[in-house]
Formats: C-alpha cells, structure tokens, sequence
C-alpha cells in the first residue's frame, strides 16, 4: 500500500503522478540526474515538515539537523522504491521511526547528564520574547513527553501538522476508531497537564 | 468520521493556544538545509545562486517540487512533463555528482517492497547504529561541536564542495582534489569536514589513486563507522 497523504503545508499542485518512472524512461544518467533533481525538490518542500515532526516527536532541538538528513538520507537510498507523490508520506514514517530511536538515546545521554543546546529563535524577537518562547516550548516538551508513545503521535499529527484521521490512520496502520480514542485521550491528557502547570504558575506569582 | 475542530483554533485557554502555536511553528535551524543536501551528495547551487541556466531553471524547480510535493492528487497532463524535461536539462547543465550516484552505490535491490522500505531502511539504519556505538546517536556525536559554524560560512563552504563535485562530474579528479585543498585550508574546522572526505575518497578514486582512497576510506569508517555517510564510502570502497 502506498499512502498519498496531503498535509498542511504541502506545495499546491495538481500534476505528480505523471512523474512516474514508467512514464518517462530517460537513458541512465538522464535517470540519475532526475533523481538529482528530485531529491533537492524534496528537501525543499520537506526538511521543514520532517524538522517539525522530529522535534514534536521528542528529538531534541540540537539532534533534529542530524535526524533531518538521516531521514532524507534514508529516502535516497530507497528513492526507486518510493512512488512519486509518495515520498511525503515515506518521510514522516521515517521520521517517526527515527524520532523513537532518537529518543531512547536521548534517555541514556540525560543519565550522564549531557546539555542541551539552545533553541534558535527569530532574531527580531526581544529578550522577554525569547524566555516566553523557550519556556514555552520546555512546557510543551514537558506535557508531549508525560503523554506516551502512541499518544504523542497522534496528538502532533493531529494539532499540528493537521493530517486528518483517516490519513493518520494509514500511516500508523491502525484503525481509524484507535486514532480517534487516541486522540481523545490525548487530548484529555494534554488539558489536564496544561491546566495544572497553569495553576502551579498561578501559585508561583502569588509568592 | 467526524474531524474535531483542531484545539488551536477552538481552545478558550491561553496557555494552550501558546504552546500548541509553538509547537506548529517549530522551524529547525537555518542550516538544516544545506546539511541534508551535503549529506545526499547533492549540489547546494540551486538556492545559492549561479545564474544563468541554473537562475532559468528555478521556476521549472519549483513547479517539479510542487507536482512532487502534492499527495494524492490528479495525475498531470503533457505540460508539466514538459517543465519536468526542460527541468532536467537545464539543471544538467550545471555539472554535479547526481546524488542518485552516491545512492546507487549503497542502495540494495530493488525487490524490497515499497510499503515497507520506510521501515526496513530506518530499522536497518538504527540497527547499525546500535550495533556500532551503542548508545550514543553516531550523528549527534559526529556534528556536535560543528555548530560554530555560521549560516553564511555554511553557504561558503557548500559552495566550495560543489565547486570540487562539478569538478569531478567534468571527469577532472585532480582538479577536484585541488579545490578540496583549498576548502580544507580555508575551513579547517568546518561543518562540512566529513562531507569533504567523502568526496575526496571519490576523487581520489577516479583520479588513479585506488591505494589512497581505501586507505582513507577505512579510516573514516574506522573513525565514523555508524555515519550517515559511511553507506556512500562503503559503496566506493565495494564498487573499485
């Protein structure tokens, strides 16, 4: 089965599956520069999606250059065995697959207590700005990481890179109805921990 | 199946709607870019500007990544065939090692099913890893302490390597070793230092110098052996 997904920030565009190898046979080197072609085309519509995914998925800031080019990487190598239209969809589990990975080292590296380098930010933000958002995104970091696994996956391609269920479904290969109970309980899991980290910071400017 | 509305757009908390925007508007580094493109073997050229038949090209660029970037839509007609043809030529014009030469080198055949190949290939990339350096993230390892480099020396650097890669797609190793040189004098320390070896074990390969690019080869493996890169020098060290 292959998925053809379209997702939040895909280029518009009515016109890929013509692209298919069978429809244009170019000799050898033709071939290789069209795959060329191809892969740029990809890390260009993509590396921000496949950025995106990783961080929300757990990889932290400073490893998602690394995961980035090992997912893309991992598309070249199978790059014929990718459908074109398909390559978004190859990307995420990828993504997905490595982000899991990432995460398991990242658990051994906190053991030996190894920093994490900060997060790039726009550079017309101000001072107070910058704090909000790493605090924020530490927050967000915080709630994503007590929610499990599977939780988790469907939480972030539901809210934001706002794949429908159906589509999430085919990726993860589960039943719609086991996204949707996810998704719920993310949901449920995501208000409650965002509410409590709201009161604990009411207490805080109390003191 | 109903679609619930997406919490961002019907959350009456604040602090909800704040880290759902953070987490939607996640970006990477500005780098990210250019280091998937070194990774792959392929020409940064596009984004930095040669003129010419490159500048012509990037609309026709645009419209492949878009017509590629579009899931599941309907199929296209002759015209964009046509941009995809005129595409190819146009950027062939500019000489670069294709990224699909690295990858022919290291990919397996091509009997793998395509439902699965996302998962086989990740398994079999984090498998070796783990296998190789257990517990640690071999990419992690290797780029750690290249993040002084800044964006702009990023550029430089990825304009001198695809000066060596166009060298080397012209058949010209030795040249293509010269300007490795020069790439190496000018950023001894820089971002792209294992994606530099890489290319020089190719060049030297091509260029006669079969004894001096396995000697290298091994030792970047010895030194690297669960990179990302080293599937594309093993496939240099199999293929001679």
């Amino acid at each position: 089965m292959t998925t053809h997904l379209a997702f939040r920030d895909a280029p518009s565009g009515d016109d890929a599956d013509a692209l298919t190898p069978t429809s244009f046979r170019a000799p050898e080197a033709a071939k290789s520069r069209a795959n060329d072609l191809r892969l740029r085309a990809m890390v260009d519509a993509h590396a921000s999606f496949v950025a995106r995914v990783l961080r929300n998925a757990g990889v932290p800031h400073a490893d998602v250059d690394d995961e980035v080019q090992r997912t893309f990487i991992t598309l070249a190598r199978r790059l014929d065995d990718v459908h074109v239209g398909a390559e978004r969809s190859f990307l995420l589990k990828t993504a997905l697959y490595g982000a899991a990975h990432a995460r398991r080292t990242l658990a051994r590296r906190r053991e030996v207590g190894e920093d994490e380098a900060p997060e790039m930010s726009d550079d017309t933000s101000s001072p107070e700005q910058l704090t909000a958002q790493k605090r924020n995104r530490q927050r967000l970091d915080e709630v994503l990481d007590a929610m499990g696994r599977d939780l988790r996956t469907v939480f972030v391609l539901y809210e934001f890179e706002e794949l429908s269920m159906a589509e999430i479904a085919e990726v993860l290969d589960i039943p719609a109805g086991t996204v949707a109970s996810r998704l719920r309980r993310a949901r449920v899991e995501f208000r409650a921990r965002v509410s409590q980290i709201e009161v604990e910071s009411s207490r805080g400017d109390k003191r | 199946m109903s679609e619930p509305p997406r919490l961002h757009k019907t959350s009456d908390s604040s602090l909800e709607r704040e880290l759902l925007k953070v987490g939607r508007s996640y970006r990477g580094s500005p780098r990210t870019r250019e280091k998937v493109l070194a990774g792959m073997g392929l020409a940064g050229s596009a984004a930095i500007g040669l003129g010419g038949a490159q500048a012509a090209s990037s609309a026709v660029l645009t419209n492949v990544a878009q017509g590629a970037g579009s899931l599941g839509r309907a199929a296209l007609g002759k015209v964009t065939l046509t941009k995809f043809v005129a595409a190819i030529s146009l950027v062939g014009a500019v000489a670069a090692i294709p990224g699909a030469y690295w990858l022919s080198k290291s990919r397996s055949g091509d009997g793998a099913k395509r439902e699965s190949a996302a998962e086989q290939m990740a398994t079999e990339t984090a498998d070796e890893a783990a296998l190789v350096s257990p517990g640690l993230n071999p990419l992690a390892s290797e780029t750690r302490g290249r993040n002084g480099s800044s964006h702009a020396n990023l550029t430089r650097e990825l304009r001198m390597l695809d000066e060596a890669r166009a060298a080397l797609a012209a058949g010209n190793g030795s040249n293509a070793i010269a300007k490795l040189d020069a790439y190496a004098k000018a950023f001894p320390n820089g971002g792209l230092t294992l994606e530099s070896e890489v290319l020089r074990i190719d060049a030297l390969t091509r260029s006669g110098q079969r004894a001096l690019a396995r000697k290298r080869a091994e030792a970047f493996l010895a030194r690297h052996p669960s990179s990302v890169l080293a599937p594309r020098v093993r496939g240099v060290l199999s293929s001679r």
